[in-house]
């Protein structure tokens, strides 16, 4: 029965403590959607600031991380876009934002090319096994640096992630053997 | 040289107002925009035109900026080292006024969510 198969789907998520699903294309109009009822239900919620903060920024370079390295393509039978060049590079990915007892949890999944597995394991290792302390210098030090041929943004994301998060990161890969691997990051607020 | 150069505020912008003739320049509210590069890219080419013609003016320039994604605080990064060349190069002594008011409580925060207000005067 269509009712019982979402109301189970809305239950399994609930009982993980989900509080917003996404899974699709993540585009730029989403991240802005999203974002405006995580910032309504975090204040209703009665977050203290530094928290909404926190989660919110969580929230942004985990989607801005999909939108610009996630490695699937949009299928030929998606209904045209009513800007071309927005789909030029449509990314796929699912994020997740809950709670943990009192924390925040943000997590983000994306397809990407099993070539790039060793790069990511290493950018964010580093990212989680580095202090506080450590993580502000070289926040500050990259800020600094030049940007990454290519990027548009400043390949600071996953730095910013590991700074705003109360815990260390967690991450797992899976190669998915078909020229595909998955990439799943957990930030905990 | 432009008069100023006014930018609104959107959900996902800062609003700019640059007051060139009334040399107050400010930037407020919250920054992580699709591309940093379309956005600041005005941004930066208005002030640098401005700077490079302000000689041993005073300029006032607010920073207002309650959200940073980590693409605009490079940007923003980028704002302070063009301040700072400029004060430099005029070889003027700056006397640089900060107040800082910060709306959550950690080390980490940082420019996020700092008001700043930069003053510099020339003797």
């Amino acid at each position: 029965m269509l009712a019982s198969q979402l109301m189970d789907m809305r239950a399994m998520l609930h009982s993980q403590g989900v509080i917003f699903a996404y899974s699709g294309y993540v585009t730029e109009p989403v991240l802005s959607g999203v974002g405006e009822a995580l910032k309504q239900k975090l204040t209703i919620d009665d977050a203290d600031t530094k928290t909404l903060r926190s989660v919110f920024a969580v929230f942004v370079e985990q989607m801005q991380n999909i939108i610009r390295y996630s490695a699937e393509k949009s299928q030929p039978s998606l209904p045209p876009a009513s800007d071309p060049g927005a789909l030029k590079e449509i990314r796929y990915g699912i994020l997740t934002i809950g709670r943990e007892g009192s924390d925040y949890v943000v997590c983000a999944g994306n397809l990407i090319e099993p070539g790039d597995i060793d790069r990511l394991n290493t950018r964010v290792s580093r990212n989680r096994d580095m202090s506080k302390d450590e993580l502000q210098v070289l926040y500050k030090e990259q800020l600094r640096a030049e940007p990454e041929i290519g990027s548009k943004g400043a390949g600071l994301g996953f730095m910013e992630i590991a700074r705003r998060a109360s815990k260390p990161l967690e991450f797992d890969f899976i190669d998915l053997g078909n020229g595909r691997a998955f990439f799943a990051l957990k930030a905990t607020i | 040289m432009r008069d100023k150069l006014d930018i609104e505020a959107t959900s996902r912008t800062p609003a700019v107002s640059f007051d060139f003739v009334g040399n107050h320049l400010k930037i407020s509210g919250e920054s992580y925009p699709e591309d940093v590069t379309e956005f600041y890219g005005p941004v930066f080419t208005a002030l640098d035109a401005y700077l490079g013609g302000l000689g041993g003016g005073a300029c006032r320039f607010d920073f207002e900026l309650i959200y940073l994604n980590s693409s605009s605080a490079k940007a923003v990064m980028m704002l302070m080292d063009k301040l700072d060349a400029a004060a430099k190069t005029a070889l003027r002594s700056m006397s640089i006024g900060t107040t800082t008011r910060r709306t959550t409580r950690c080390r980490n925060s940082a420019r996020s969510s700092a008001r700043t207000s930069r003053t510099p005067s020339s003797i």
